[in-house]
């Protein structure tokens, strides 16, 4: 039986236009400073989610909105185009900084030369600019659209177990938004199981086919993830992580409950960014499941008829407990505000200012 | 807040040992931003607040620990932190902590309180240390990211001073290249992990990070790190001329945090920092030597000559008057064959010849260039360093000399040889040339004269030997601009029959002249007189 993949309500309000028109369906574009003020924004609020190793890596986004930004990248591109449903930039844009670290060592090679440095003249400033944008972007970690590591956690050469940890991050262009799954696992060798992940000395190596496994499955929620997984033989998942870095809410962006829209109408100018956090986990003391993100639901609640069904049994049969939580970085004036407003929802949420 | 108070910490009589377990008091500092770095937080804040009190001499001290880590379950601060020894990170290659003590070193400065503020999963704690260890574990109303510390004790304001700076100092010490970010009162602390060297290379893979550079210290520095946080640091020769900073999975404290523990993982970490070196430090220090001829490299280089492969010792990294930078292959086989090697700061005639005859010249100032000398030093083992010039002569033979001055060559040649000189010619010479050290010699003796004439072996030490005893050489080339030699040629008419005479006496005078000699050169010019008529 297939498992269903979750369905979200997608809420689609009519346009809304501040300082350029995209026929594209980035409808938000920031040109110079605009672009500028709003990126300085949103890293200062992901600085602000103090985020721990189970989210995508904040200096790699703090380096990516940088060089996105007309200042970081020299007004080489004066413009960003905002992705109204995440509230982020636009994945064009993501993949314009994300090609120049690709290219940049092949153009740095060829034209970061003392004789392409001398010219004088008004063509060449532009190239000088190019050329100092480019060793920026080069020597600047950066996150990358899909990012599989294995960590070895212990090796027990009795039972030929291997403990380890995958770590797979990755840009989810359906949302918008940098991802990461961490996933404890053990992994078997035995003449029954094909072997998922070959050792190098100390190091794991993902064979192909549980990278292509890995990369099918941490597509969705990390319950999702946690039982797809559990179905890949010789595989034994211990816990799944997923921790996203997004949406941010503003006046301006598309997709937000209706409570915080009235917030923010309220509030212009203001900023939440959101920090969601799954986990999943076998062998867990809590007695239930934890809800405590105001803004989503469990994966069971997601589906229903026989795919909710098949889920509950799974989730009985695997004996895991999830936990989901979220937590935000907010500009200073809405914080207060907000903060009454997750109250009302009964929702004990951690909740940082800038 | 609900609570569950009165559980002793359960330790027996170990604790107050282990509470005491390093000699540096602050040193439990540097176990809780490791507990944190293991939770897995990419930022720990240590901040710190003081409250004088009017009516005391002492006031309230509280340092803050915090960070964003996981946090911890009741299961996990009733299983893990309030027991010893009962460490879940024991083997885990990705955790810096093993043992499960390093926590009860906060009771070592004696605070007044701890209370450690955590959760997870929905469940909020807070663990309250009294005075006497024991804890009441409490139930948190309000969430909380990670885990929150705060340490408290009574304190005047002179030892706040002092427990802020010595907290600093041992955050900095242990703290500073660690994975997360560290700030104290707001200050970030941490510091590039890269060795800060032109010629630093790194080397990553299997949970290692080393950076290696290249030192000319007989002591270089070193330092061993977990996960940024540091284990080891001294000056010693671990590699000789390489100082090092290793990151590692492999590499763990002793139980006293004063070394490493030196098992079968620290071997792999060795392992890989010998692979660098030799894959990566080396190859770049020939790249570097090969692109540029800088004394400080030729220097590093020596370190790393021993058992070189093929591709590094036929690299082109030595400086030399020739054409080209010769390879250590190359030097090896000079001093194989000519048992010497030579040098010379610049270019000269000699120099040019002794290339054009294929010999290496070795561009070197022994007084400026004290790194390629030790390097040298290295390559050339018993073998002399020779200078060029102080051995090879090139004067420039002169053909064209006044008729006059030809003649009287001639027969002051044939008094030597009537005396018994074993020369068969003589021709005139210039012995000027730029950086010439035979400027001041009346003459040099030769097989060939048009080549390069090596002087400095001539075997007869006797006086009358050296001109008149057996000698392989054929030719001599007479220095015609020497103060002793060039005034013969403008005798005035009425000397200029004993010219030739006066000539050949000059040249030997050049040996010393002793009575034997003398005589026998009187007898051979009267001789030529009456044969030829001088």
């Amino acid at each position: 039986m297939a498992i269903p993949a979750p369905e979200y309500e997608r809420e689609r309000p009519e346009p809304v236009l501040t300082h350029g028109v995209d026929p594209t369906q980035y409808r938000i574009l920031l040109r110079d400073a605009d672009a500028d003020q709003f990126l300085d924004f949103l890293r200062r609020l992901i600085k602000g989610g103090r985020l721990n190793q189970f989210y995508p890596n904040p200096n790699g986004l703090d380096n990516l909105y940088r060089l996105m930004s007309p200042s970081g990248n020299l007004g080489i591109d004066p413009e960003i185009r905002i992705n109204p449903r995440c509230g982020l930039p636009s994945e064009p844009d993501i993949g314009r900084v994300l090609a120049d670290k690709e290219a940049a060592p092949r153009f740095l090679a060829r034209n970061d030369t003392a004789e392409v440095n001398s010219r004088t003249d008004e063509a060449s400033f532009k190239l000088h600019r190019r050329l100092q944008y480019l060793r920026d972007v080069h020597k600047s970690d950066l996150p990358k659209r899909i990012h599989h590591e294995l960590k070895l956690r212990k090796i027990d050469l009795v039972t030929k177990t291997a403990s380890f940890y995958s770590i797979f991050e990755r840009y989810d262009p359906g949302e918008g938004v940098f991802t990461r799954y961490t996933i404890t696992l053990q992994h078997q060798d035995s003449r029954w199981n094909k072997a998922q992940i070959e050792m190098q000395g100390d190091d794991l190596k993902a064979t192909e086919a549980f990278r292509n496994v890995i990369s099918r499955y941490h597509s969705d929620e990390a319950e999702f993830a946690f039982i797809l997984l559990s179905e890949v033989p010789g595989i034994k998942v211990e816990e799944v992580v997923r921790g996203r870095v997004g949406p941010l809410w503003f006046k301006e962006a598309d997709t937000m409950p209706d409570e915080v829209r009235q917030l923010l109408e309220q509030n212009p100018g203001n900023f939440i960014l959101n920090f969601p956090l799954e986990r999943v986990v076998i062998n867990s003391s809590a007695k239930e499941d934890l809800q405590a993100d105001p803004f989503s639901r469990l994966y069971r609640n997601t589906v229903e008829g026989d795919a909710r069904q098949f889920a509950l049994e799974r989730a009985e049969k695997l004996g895991y407990r999830v936990f989901k939580e979220r937590k935000f970085c907010v500009t200073k004036a809405i914080a207060q505000p907000f903060q009454q407003l997750l109250a009302e929802r009964n929702a004990r949420c951690i909740v940082y200012t800038i | 807040m609900a609570s569950d108070p009165n559980i002793a910490i359960e330790a027996g009589d170990t604790l107050d040992n282990l509470v005491q377990q390093f000699s540096d008091q602050f040193a439990f500092l540097r176990e809780l931003v490791q507990n944190s770095i293991d939770a897995g937080s990419g930022r720990v804040d240590i901040d710190f607040e003081y409250t004088p009190n009017k009516d005391n001499e002492k006031g309230v001290f509280v340092l803050h620990i915090n960070d964003t880590g996981e946090g911890m379950t009741r299961e996990v601060i009733d299983t893990k932190l309030t027991r010893l020894f009962s460490s879940s990170k024991e083997d885990d290659f990705t955790k810096i902590g093993k043992f499960g003590i390093g926590f009860v070193s906060i009771f070592a400065l004696k605070p007044k309180a701890v209370f450690v503020d955590t959760g997870k999963d929905g469940e909020y704690w807070r663990i309250y240390f009294k005075e006497d260890r024991t804890f009441d574990r409490l139930v948190l109303p309000r969430p909380v990211e990670g885990t929150q510390i705060k340490w408290i004790k009574e304190l005047t304001p002179k030892e706040n001073e002092n427990y802020r700076e010595e907290s600093r100092k041992t955050l900095k010490k242990w703290c500073k290249h660690a994975e997360a970010e560290v700030y104290v009162d707001g200050e970030l602390i941490n510091e590039q992990f890269d060795l800060p060297h032109k010629l630093a290379v790194n080397l990553e893979g299997q949970g290692t990070y080393i950076s290696a550079a290249p030192s000319g210290s007989d002591r270089p520095f070193y330092g061993f790190y977990n996960r940024g946080l540091t284990l080891f640091e001294a000056e010693d020769v671990i590699i000789p001329g390489v100082s090092f900073k290793i990151r590692s999975r492999y590499l763990e404290h002793t139980l006293t945090r004063d070394n490493i523990i030196k098992d079968k993982n620290y071997d792999k970490a060795m392992a890989l920092l010998k692979e660098c070196v030799e894959k990566k430090l080396r190859p770049a220090l020939f790249a570097a030597a090969q692109a540029h001829t800088d004394d400080e490299t030729m220097g590093y280089l020596a370190f790393h000559v021993a058992k070189l492969p093929p591709e590094l010792e036929n690299q082109q990294i030595i400086p030399t008057l020739g054409p080209r930078k010769a390879s250590i292959r190359e030097l090896k086989a000079e001093v194989k064959r000519h048992k010497e090697l030579l040098y010379e700061e610049n270019t000269n005639a000699v120099v040019q010849r002794l290339v054009d005859d294929g010999r290496l010249v070795i561009r070197w100032n022994p007084e400026k260039d004290k790194g390629l000398g030790t390097l040298l030093d290295k390559l050339k083992g018993n073998a002399p360093m020779t200078r060029a010039n102080e051995v090879y002569a090139s004067p420039t033979l002169l053909t064209a000399l006044p008729e006059s001055q030809e003649k009287m060559i001639q027969a002051a040649m044939r008094i030597l040889h009537r005396a018994g000189s074993p020369y068969r010619k003589v021709v005139a010479g210039n012995f000027n040339y730029p950086n010439s050290t035979v400027h001041d010699r009346l003459y040099l003796a030769c097989d060939k004269p048009d080549e390069v004439i090596r002087f400095d072996k001539i075997a007869p030490k006797g006086i009358f030997e050296r001109f008149f005893g057996w000698n392989k050489n054929t030719t001599v080339i007479l220095n015609v601009a020497d103060p002793l030699i060039e005034p013969h040629f403008r005798l005035k008419p009425e000397f200029r029959k004993e010219a030739p005479y006066l000539l050949a006496s000059a040249i030997v005078s050049d040996d010393g002249i002793d009575e034997k000699t003398c005589t026998k050169l009187l007898e051979a010019y009267l001789q030529e007189e009456d044969e030829v008529g001088v």
